[in-house]
């Protein structure tokens, strides 16, 4: 019985999920058909503007942009299908091909960023609990609240001003020196303030959620009854009430995705990464249509699983989110 | 039948006074309102302040750091940072504004509807709300500014106003969910009131204090919004002067070593973007004041 | 006819959807008429569909089967409610059991009370406020009470409101779900004073809807008995009261509280155990004027 409807939640998700991405490819596929703008710039560059009319034609003819724009779609489609995503008009290469250079420069920045931002918060959310009322909560939560304000690309900018221009300690772009091997102590002095600015951004909002979910767990009167047990502080707060946060924390992480996906872009532009994020943003700027897709599904895909697998965990931890639970427990139920 | 009782309920009652306007006054965040106050009086005010054109490029005197002529120094292009501040937070601020009335209108009608809709309509639009948050914000913000065209300060307030509804949108659905189950709804639809009067009189006073916090802070994400992306060139060209653009100059600025051309913008904008962030943390709902357990 | 029906329902179901093929059955082929100028009374223990019929009289939901008849409109007919709205709207009026929900918490008490006639675009005679406060008066509050928000008031005094906001359009019919059960003992007796006070100086129809039988004995002309979505019986006050022919009205008037400690103390009350064939039967005439629901004991 458990079982089988564990079965029947996970296929209705992966129905969602489908669905959804389904929906998602015809919005990004239609609204960047829209733009004004002109994709053959990016295939051809200056020389579009020597070409004659029968050139740009035959030009448009060849890359499909002549049809109109449902059947263009539903070509992509079928190519989708098949795993060919079509060449990227910038890079003259399949766009499979792009991301995948770029996608591992992404990934190491936002999931190892991911990673510094939760497990930081966790620590400097109990630690405010620990330390309620007192200067250093204070303090903590005054500082957090400054670094949350800030914008971004602004934070990216005084890091460069201040570590690259003034005091020449690191690299202001890329994810590697020039002509480099990029070894590992090469990638991370790179890493360093890309990094820096997107932990830094985050922190303190998820540290803050902790915090307020903390203090409110440790007006609970089972700490009380914990307390009269004689336990200690740091087992009634590592033990008891952080159990009783933890999951809604994952759920939390999993919601957090597109946010820190999107923060993620924006350093990496401001620092000339070479990943995604500098890809989509110049993807968007030159009409690369066929790169852009992707990107926007790709993030897209992440984003949609990662609320998914956040229901998922609330349907975990709290069997009243399912419908068909509650109605079992209800008594006056005729059918 | 005879009357047994008689109804006692007919008594004038004394109006008591309760002062409460003091301690209410007090819990207010004072600095952030006086902030933003100064800003946006200064931003108001700026024409009459005397101070330069903020477009004049002022060839002579580009790159110059700040000292008693020139309070901010002035840009690569010559330009008066000093004036451009004032001038720019006027289009800042205003994105800001317009976006969010923007927003918050469609995220009250919007979710108002969800909320009051049959479980499949609600089911439908809620669905949708959840695709579209599911592509990142910034994205979606730049894949509709590319089809606008050139962008100007309303494309991009009607962008960002287009793109951040969502999460209002949801928290009004289910505070309408919950409303719309009171008595108090049954009666006006008993009375015949119509749905846009349901809406008007009796939801939005009821869920308008649960989205206040939202709501500024929209008004400080449509202010991120507008100068990240004129700070990427994909906003507000250099000609129009806004918080944003001026900061698109710093790529420029940084091999020059002008420290002034990022930061002051930057100052400006973060101090408006604290102010705006304590009086929306003052709007949520505070934890509760009880003596900790632990 | 001999006496006009205000009110005729006639065969009415009505079914609760869970989700998939689950359902709750709260009104099950219920039949009867409430005459005009009269005060009908209903009861029933919780549950047993009560709020339910009076929220497919007032067209909150919509019936699955049946019709009611308001002056011989058929209200449960889309069609003939669509074409009577106005009049239907201005003409019945509804109480609820709750007051502390069913007033808007963000309305001054002058706005809640002058609603109904801002939504049917009423003008009053002098002023809206002057109507609010001679609406209240009648409900037994006087003007201090107009600028109050419901937030600051008693139980007592906004199920004042709430009758004062139902008496202000003058409405021939009067549908009150539990207008009392929220209140305590003797808030509950002023309330029904003021309820008959105000049905004999206005003469307007009344469907009481209530659990206590102490005070639709002192109230009603008339009573309809529920039981788990079914009507069991109906009879004039008296005749019920001296002659209850259904087992479950027998087990109920049982329960009233004897108003004697010594005797209360001692005494046993009866447990009803449902039968379903005496459930299931059909309303029959007992008596003139008085229906019962039947199964077995006919046969």
């Amino acid at each position: 019985m458990k079982k089988n409807k564990m079965i029947c939640s996970i296929g209705q998700k992966t129905l969602v999920f489908c669905a959804s991405i389904f929906l998602l490819s015809i919005f990004v596929f239609f609204v960047a058909r829209l733009a004004p703008g002109d994709p053959l710039e990016a295939y051809y560059g200056d020389r579009v503007e020597r070409m004659s009319v029968q050139e740009r034609m035959r030009a448009e003819m060849r890359l499909g942009l002549h049809d109109p724009i449902a059947v263009q779609y539903g070509r992509w489609l079928e190519n989708a299908a098949a795993g060919d995503f079509g060449i990227s008009y910038k890079y003259k290469m399949p766009v499979e091909e792009v991301i995948e250079s770029r996608v591992q420069n992404t990934l190491l920045l936002g999931g190892l960023g991911f990673l510094l931002i939760f497990g930081g918060a966790l620590l400097l959310g109990i630690f405010c609990t620990w330390q309620e009322g007192k200067w250093l909560d204070r303090l903590i939560c005054q500082v957090g609240t400054i670094t949350c304000a800030i914008p971004e690309f602004w934070l990216a900018l005084v890091l460069i001003l201040v570590f690259s221009v003034e005091l020449r300690l690191l690299p202001s772009s890329g994810a590697y020196d020039v002509g480099g091997s990029g070894s590992i102590g090469d990638r991370a002095v790179h890493l360093v303030l890309p990094m820096t600015a997107v932990v830094v951004n985050h922190l303190w909002y998820y540290a803050y959620m902790i915090r307020n979910k903390m203090l409110e767990e440790v007006r609970e009167e089972y700490i009380l009854l914990a307390k009269a047990k004689g336990l200690g502080r740091e087992r009634i707060l590592l033990v008891h009430a952080l159990r009783n946060v933890l999951p809604s924390y994952l759920s939390l992480m999993a919601i957090s995705v597109p946010h820190i996906l999107g923060g993620t872009y924006v350093v990496e532009a401001v620092f000339s990464y070479p990943g995604i994020g500098t890809l989509f943003y110049e993807s968007a700027r030159f009409q690369d249509y066929n790169l852009l897709m992707l990107i926007c599904l790709l993030s897209g895909a992440v984003v949609i699983l990662s609320n998914l697998l956040a229901q998922g965990i609330n349907e975990a931890i709290d069997p009243r989110m399912r419908s068909t639970a509650f109605v079992e427990k209800n008594q006056e139920v005729k059918s | 039948m005879n009357h047994s009782f008689e109804i006692v309920g007919i008594r004038a009652q004394e109006v008591k006074q309760i002062k409460q306007r003091r301690r209410y006054l007090s819990g207010l965040p004072w600095p952030a309102l006086l902030v933003l106050a100064i800003m946006i009086l200064g931003c108001l005010a700026v024409p009459w302040l005397g101070v330069r054109d903020p477009a004049f490029m002022d060839m002579a005197n580009y790159n110059r750091p700040p000292d008693m002529e020139f309070l901010f120094g002035t840009d690569t292009m010559g330009r008066d940072v000093f004036s451009c501040i004032w001038h720019g937070g006027r289009v800042s601020i205003f994105i800001g504004l317009a976006a969010t009335v923007l927003s918050t209108f469609i995220a009250v009608v919007y979710g108002a509807l969800s909320g009051m809709a049959p479980v499949w309509l609600d089911d439908l639009l809620m669905r949708l709300t959840e695709i579209l948050l599911s592509i990142p914000s910034l994205l979606l913000v730049i894949l509709l500014l590319a089809c606008m065209g050139k962008p100007n300060v309303f494309s991009i307030a009607l962008v960002i106003g287009l793109t951040s509804w969502l999460a209002i949108a949801k928290v009004v659905r289910t505070e309408v969910r919950q409303l719309a189950e009171a008595d108090f709804i049954a009666a006006a639809r008993i009375m015949g009131g119509g749905t846009f009067y349901i809406l008007r009189k009796h939801l939005l006073p009821n869920f308008l204090a649960s989205i206040m916090f939202m709501v500024v802070m929209n008004v400080r994400s449509a202010i991120v919004y507008e100068s990240t992306l004129s700070f990427m060139g994909l906003g507000l060209p250099l000609s129009v002067i806004s918080w944003g653009s001026m900061l698109s100059l710093s790529e420029k600025a940084l091999l020059t070593d002008a420290w002034w051309i990022i930061l002051i913008p930057g100052v400006f904008l973060a101090t408006l973007l604290l102010s705006l962030t304590s009086i929306g943390n003052y709007l949520r709902k505070e934890v509760n004041r009880k003596e900790s357990n632990l | 006819m001999a006496v006009e029906n205000m009110l005729e329902i006639s065969h009415l179901t009505y079914v609760f959807p869970l989700s998939g093929n689950l359902f709750i059955k709260a009104l099950d082929d219920v039949s009867f008429s409430v005459r005009r100028g009269e005060i009908f009374g209903l009861v029933g223990e919780s549950g047993s569909g009560k709020s339910t019929l009076a929220r497919l009289i007032m067209n909150v939901y919509q019936p699955c089967s049946g019709r009611i008849f308001y002056k011989g409109i058929d209200t449960a007919d889309p069609r003939a409610f669509r074409q009577n709205k106005g009049m239907l709207q201005t003409s019945r009026q509804f109480i609820f059991q709750d007051s502390g929900t069913s007033l808007n918490q963000r309305m001054k008490v002058e706005d809640i009370v002058t609603e109904p006639l801002r939504i049917a675009g009423r003008k009053p005679d002098v002023s809206y406020r002057r109507t609010a406060s001679e609406a209240l008066g009648q409900a037994g509050l006087n003007e201090w009470y107009l600028d109050r928000y419901p937030a600051n008031l008693s139980g007592g005094e906004r199920q004042r409101v709430a009758i004062a906001r139902a008496l202000v359009m003058e409405p021939e019919l009067i549908v009150a779900d539990e207008p009392i059960a929220s209140l305590d003992a003797s808030m509950q007796a002023q309330m029904v004073n003021l309820f008959h006070r105000l049905q004999e100086e206005r003469e307007f129809t009344f469907l009481f809807i209530a659990h206590d039988l102490a005070m639709v004995k002192f109230l009603c002309s008339r009573v309809g008995v529920m039981y788990r979505g079914r009507l069991v019986e109906v009879a004039e006050t008296k005749e019920l009261f001296k002659n209850p022919l259904h087992a479950y009205t027998r087990v109920l008037m049982a329960s009233i509280p004897i108003p004697d400690p010594r005797k209360e103390r001692g005494r046993k009350i009866p447990v009803y155990e449902p039968d379903s064939e005496e459930l299931a039967g059909e309303l029959l005439e007992a008596a003139p004027g008085h229906l019962v629901r039947t199964g077995r004991q006919d046969q």
